[in-house]
């Protein structure tokens, strides 16, 4: 008798292979992901693309400052890691997941 | 698998069912499942206090699509247990079944309970099957009350 644990259930329900998100999720965890940091995480997931600034305001934290030091920070660490990719438009930085880590993206969103 | 889901409803080795409406029994003289005389059920709505030794039935906010190589077993929850409400359920879900999972909910503590919205009373485990099943006979397809 089998009884489907989570990893499996995740794959089954969500259709997710939750192998393909250890290894990004090892490293959310090395590089300290607050609450607040996932929180800014999900919006992005959400939005697709966006900059750091509308992301601290939808998520209605101060938008300057100490607080956006800190995201970007935490966004080059994932940028470094390959996760997250970034491009210039009009002098805004504008983020975004890789486009391979779609199945964190979608993890994350729902 | 399980439509309607919440991703944070996935368990350790199980699922958490959130409730999603509730129907009352209107009286009758006898239940007679021979002759096929059942009662009537009033939809009821949330939040609802359960008086305690009241009866309601509930289904869920999730339906399944059970595949050919899955079933699962249901549970209540610790919670219900905790506070005093009895859970009924048909026990198995047959690979193949489509619909909204069916469970009574009994008040048998001494204290009025509330009822809610999504409220976590009723959990599932899937199992895989060794073999191929026969095609599900059930009368209740589509999470049909009675």
């Amino acid at each position: 008798m089998t009884v489907l644990a989570y990893s499996e259930l995740v794959k089954r329900i969500m259709n997710i292979d939750e192998k393909k998100l250890e290894a990004p999720f090892k490293i959310l965890s090395r590089l300290r992901s607050t609450p607040h940091r996932l929180a800014i995480l999900k919006e992005l997931a959400r939005s697709e693309q966006s900059t750091i600034g509308k992301l601290l305001q939808k998520t209605k934290h101060n938008k300057g400052g100490g607080s956006y030091l800190a995201i970007q920070s935490f966004f080059n660490e994932l940028e470094k890691e390959k996760k997250l990719k970034k491009t210039k438009e009009n002098k805004k930085t504008v983020w975004m997941f890789a486009p391979e880590y779609t199945d964190l993206r979608e993890f994350i969103v729902r | 698998m399980i439509k309607n889901y919440r991703k944070e409803n996935i368990g350790p080795s199980k699922y958490r069912f959130r409730l999603g409406e509730i129907f009352k029994y209107e009286k009758t003289p006898i239940v007679d499942i021979q002759k096929n005389k059942l009662p009537a059920l009033k939809s009821l709505k949330l939040p609802y206090v359960l008086k305690p030794g009241e009866y309601l039935l509930g289904r869920t906010i999730e339906e399944f699509d059970t595949p050919l190589d899955l079933m699962s077993f249901y549970a209540a929850s610790s919670t219900s247990v905790r506070i005093g409400l009895s859970i009924l359920y048909g026990g198995i879900n047959d690979p193949g079944y489509q619909g909204k999972a069916i469970l009574g909910i009994h008040n048998v503590s001494p204290n009025p309970i509330k009822i809610f919205y999504g409220m976590e009373l009723l959990y599932t485990a899937f199992l895989e099957l060794k073999g191929t099943p026969t095609p599900i006979q059930t009368k209740y397809m589509g999470g049909k009350l009675i």
